[in-house]
């Protein structure tokens, strides 16, 4: 019934977005007719009268004969740029002068080819092409009497730093983080991966936005199909805006309607880097530092990318331990719940009665205290979330005491849930990728052992398994390296990186070859002739 | 076609969860039963069943400094009882009675009055055997007196009295699994053809301010009655000759000093002799191995000859407290060894022919021990401190 729905209502989506596309106009077709004043009138008219668009008329050539117009957006264009390397030469090129009126016809190839100091011209011939030129920070050189003009590129806006990222820290390994600039991300990326393989496949989406986005892979590694189907769906989107690679996310997911995320994100360089080794596919997106890789696998929400700097043992400790805390933060007052209402006689005696005197006189069902408690701990977790910084702080401490102490002493709560919901929150900050859907399972849980207790919490593990048993991400289902098959070296724990010999085989397709040999590091030490001793 | 799929998938939520509820049980509405104790009363068929119930919040200690002694109301359990026909009627009338509901999963010791063991449990123990909310590994001991009395009694170090019996019987059973009897075991031993069940006798002892609970010796039961005593060198004797004494010590007095041995281990092998069916005899081996923990006395002695001495005097003592256990029994006629058991399973041609003749052949079984001695350690040092070791 889910996926029949699931069709039905996308095929209903789709049609609706082709009536719509069906009565789109069709001015940005428009050719550049060569009378400067018309071809800007037309720009004009097409852009309005933004104050920031600039459009400099001006004179150059042998004795100032040729009338030329620049055009750009102030602000997305660099200055030093535009007046240096662009209006400078034009005005000033004594190149020019040398030909004769009649090879009038090659001006702008002369001008492209010996005047302009730029690395990046294009010829265009539609007004469309111009103003998409210009919206992405190009400078566009139109000259009277031609049918074409010069896209130039003049890109410079203010962005910011390459900074360490506010998510994903890490005590040991790169700092870097990416930032909101579209290039500056594909090179933080190809800076890392320096091979001639590395595929950046550039796309725009949305009508309105045009926002560049990048299908980056690394070729013979990645599985190609799955590189296609990242390109088809990634084509087929048809909205007019993409703000963040959140939207492209829920644009191309397999699972829209599940909880749990398909698709992996990142703000780090390094672990970006590492997954395309692995043969997964990053998209960029430009404005936002998140990018996007895809397939996701379950085991990725658990693995860290200081995990592989660190030795192998505590990483793995601290893997298992990760696994441990998703299970507690879904999971704890749920059995909470079902233990203290159900199941009394699990509970060690000692154990009971203490739990007993503190439920004593507080005046709610155990189900509805921690029904309370969690949605407490969710506000205040927004409200930390979203306020200004310093004053975030003030809230989370007054959270804390509120909800520890006072609420204690006052008997509305007994001490043994505030312990309970307090270790469920702080799990399920060990495990960030999947926080969301912890979130949510953690009250379905808790509902279904209010109910029915021990039953209900079986019931609703079963129910997740199936859930994750039948996701799938772009064909890889969502499970695999979870369940006991090849490629155990990195799941629930983390192997020396010298046994990885393979790359993830349910991802990576052609060379999976990481290394020939599972040896570990030769002890050997090499004396002062530079040969190896004999062992 | 669409709609009925959405009811089917409705009525499959509603399947799990109209269920639910049924036997929920919010923690504030249950009365935690800790201790259980069974008494006769004048009337020849009616018990008197008492039960005691934790008070969680006295406890836990909220404020626990400021009530002292925890007699009177701060008491941290209560105690409830009903005189009825059975188990189930008491158990139903203090239901009745009271505010909670008896919750009695995590009971801690069943208690018999003497009397009533006397006159058979049986017909209780069943109750408790067969209701899902009693556990079968809860210790079951016998009160050497009135049971309810022994719930009553407060211990110094712990809050809950149940708690602090269930610990004694446990700390008891170390020496000796035997010294400790759960319903399970018990009942097992009771279904047992031929063998009879022993379970700890607990006793109030009256000291000059304080009352003190303590495990006496055995009780002895013949089928669901019980029919004697086994005192505490007795019940040695008992777990000596079944192999299962083990962390306990053993005292050697003799006119040249003392010394304390203890146990590191020991077995037993039975041998049984059937002389044509008519007698039988019944051989058992019995090793012990032992560190010497203390010795007084034994002046002017070489060690050899200590050890010699330990190891005799101490095959002598392992002798007399099995066979004064042994005589007992066969004069109660309870063969609490399983011996019965033992031929069934061993020699089960044999037993056809005994078993008719059983409580005959038991009283006239003739015991020879063949005890084997090791003393393995004597410790960091050899010889006592005053002997100076002139010849060593």
């Amino acid at each position: 019934m889910y996926t029949f729905l699931n069709k039905k209502l996308r095929y209903m989506l789709r049609q609706k977005e082709d009536e719509a596309q069906k009565k789109q106009p069709d001015n940005e077709e428009k050719l550049i007719t060569g009378n400067l004043t018309a071809d800007l009138e037309l720009i004009r008219e097409m852009m309005g009268t933004s104050s920031d668009i600039k459009v400099h008329e001006f004179k150059y050539g042998e004795n100032s004969s040729q009338k030329g117009a620049l055009l750009f957006i102030d602000g997305l264009v660099n200055n030093d740029v535009v007046t240096q390397s662009i209006l400078k030469p034009l005005i000033l090129s004594k190149s020019l002068n040398n030909y004769q009126a009649g090879e009038m016809k090659n001006t702008l190839d002369i001008v492209k080819q010996t005047v302009i100091y730029s690395g990046d011209i294009v010829e265009r011939h539609t007004i469309g092409e111009l103003i998409e030129g210009c919206l992405s920070g190009d400078t566009v050189f139109l000259s009277e009497g031609f049918d074409k003009a010069l896209v130039i590129s003049s890109k410079g806006w203010d962005k910011r730093e390459v900074s360490e990222p506010q998510t994903e820290p890490v005590v040991r390994g790169p700092r870097e983080g990416f930032t909101e600039n579209f290039r500056t991300n594909t090179a933080l990326i190809r800076r890392r991966i320096k091979s001639p393989h590395l595929r950046m496949d550039h796309l725009t989406i949305g009508k309105k936005t045009d926002t560049n986005v990048c299908v980056v892979y690394l070729e013979g590694v990645a599985n190609p199909d799955i590189v296609d189907t990242v390109k088809v769906r990634l084509k087929t989107i048809s909205t007019d805006s993409i703000i963040d690679s959140g939207y492209i996310e829920q644009y191309i997911e397999d699972h829209p309607y599940s909880i749990f995320q398909t698709i992996g994100y990142s703000e780090k360089p390094d672990v970006i880097a590492s997954r395309i080794l692995e043969g997964r596919i990053a998209v960029v997106v430009d404005g936002t530092p998140f990018v996007l890789t895809m397939p996701m696998l379950f085991v990725e929400s658990f693995q860290t990318a200081e995990d592989y700097y660190i030795k192998p043992y505590f990483a793995s400790m601290t893997r298992l331990m990760r696994f441990f805390a998703f299970f507690l933060t879904v999971s704890a007052p749920a059995i909470f719940v079902a233990l203290t209402t159900y199941h009394q006689e699990f509970i060690p005696t000692t154990l009971l009665l203490t739990i007993a005197a503190a439920r004593e006189g507080t005046p709610f069902p155990a189900f509805l205290e921690a029904l309370i408690m969690v949605f407490a701990f969710e506000i205040l977790r927004e409200a930390g979330l979203r306020l200004p910084r310093p004053v975030g702080q003030a809230i989370s401490i007054v959270g804390a005491l509120v909800m520890g102490e006072a609420a204690v002493s006052a008997g509305i709560v007994g001490a043994p849930m505030v312990i309970t919901i307090a270790i469920t929150a702080v799990a399920g900050f060990v495990v960030p990728d999947q926080n969301d859907a912890a979130s949510i399972l953690r009250l379905i849980l808790l509902f279904l052992a209010s109910v029915l207790g021990a039953y209900g919490l079986v019931l609703g593990f079963l129910g997740i398994l199936i859930h994750l048993a039948s996701l799938k991400s772009f064909g890889v289902p969502y499970n695999s390296s979870l369940a006991f098959l090849k490629n155990m070296q990195d799941s629930y724990i983390r192997m020396p990186l010298w046994t990885m010999t393979k790359r993830p085989e349910s991802i990576a397709k052609g060379d999976i070859q990481r290394k020939q040999y599972n040896t570990p590091p030769s002890s050997e030490i090499v004396n002062n002739a530079g040969s190896m001793e004999d062992n | 076609m669409k709609l009925s799929r959405l009811l089917l998938c409705i009525i499959i939520i509603m399947v799990f969860l109209c269920t639910g509820c049924y036997d929920i049980r919010e923690l504030e509405s249950i009365a935690i039963v800790t201790g259980i104790a069974v008494d006769s009363t004048q009337h020849p068929n009616m018990i008197k069943f008492s039960v005691q119930i934790a008070k969680a919040e006295a406890i836990a200690g909220k404020g626990g400094g400021e009530k002292g002694g925890g007699s009177g109301q701060n008491s941290p359990v209560m105690m409830m009882d009903a005189t009825a026909y059975d188990l189930e009627d008491a158990l139903h009338s203090l239901r009745h009675d009271n505010s909670r509901e008896l919750f009695l999963h995590h009971n801690q010791v069943v208690i018999f009055g003497k009397a009533l063991a006397k006159q058979g449990i049986g017909s209780y123990l069943d109750a408790l055997l067969r209701g899902h909310e009693s556990r079968l590994e809860v210790p079951f001991v016998v009160a050497d007196g009135d049971a309810k009395e022994i719930l009553e009694t407060e211990l110094e170090l712990e809050k809950i009295s149940a708690v602090g019996i269930q610990r004694m019987i446990r700390h008891k059973a170390e020496i000796s699994k035997l010294f400790g009897t759960n319903m399970l075991l018990f009942a097992a031993k009771m279904m047992e053809n031929t063998a009879s069940s022993v379970a700890p006798i607990i006793k109030v002892m009256d000291e000059e301010k304080t009352k003190r609970l303590s495990l006496t010796g055995l009780a002895v039961f013949k089928d669901d009655k019980m029919v004697g005593e086994l005192n505490e060198p007795q019940s040695r004797g008992f777990a000596w000759l079944m192999g299962k004494i083990k962390a306990s010590t053993i005292t050697i007095d003799t006119k040249k000093g003392k010394a304390e041995l203890e146990i590191i281990s020991s077995s037993s092998k039975i041998k049984p002799n059937f002389n044509d069916g008519q007698k039988l005899d019944i051989k058992a081996e019995i090793e012990g191995f032992f560190d010497i923990t203390e010795l007084r006395g034994y002046e002017n002695i070489e060690m050899e000859e200590l050890l010699d001495l330990l190891v005799r005097m101490t095959k002598q003592e392992i002798q007399k407290l099995i066979m004064s256990c042994f005589k007992t029994c066969q004069n109660l006629n309870t063969d609490i060894f399983s011996f019965g058991e033992y031929i069934r399973r061993h020699h089960p041609n044999q037993w056809e022919k005994l078993r008719p003749r059983w409580d005959d052949i038991f009283p006239a079984i003739n015991l020879s021990l063949e005890i084997d001695v090791t003393i393995e350690d004597t410790g960091k040092i050899s010889l006592p401190p005053n002997l100076k070791g002139e010849k060593a």
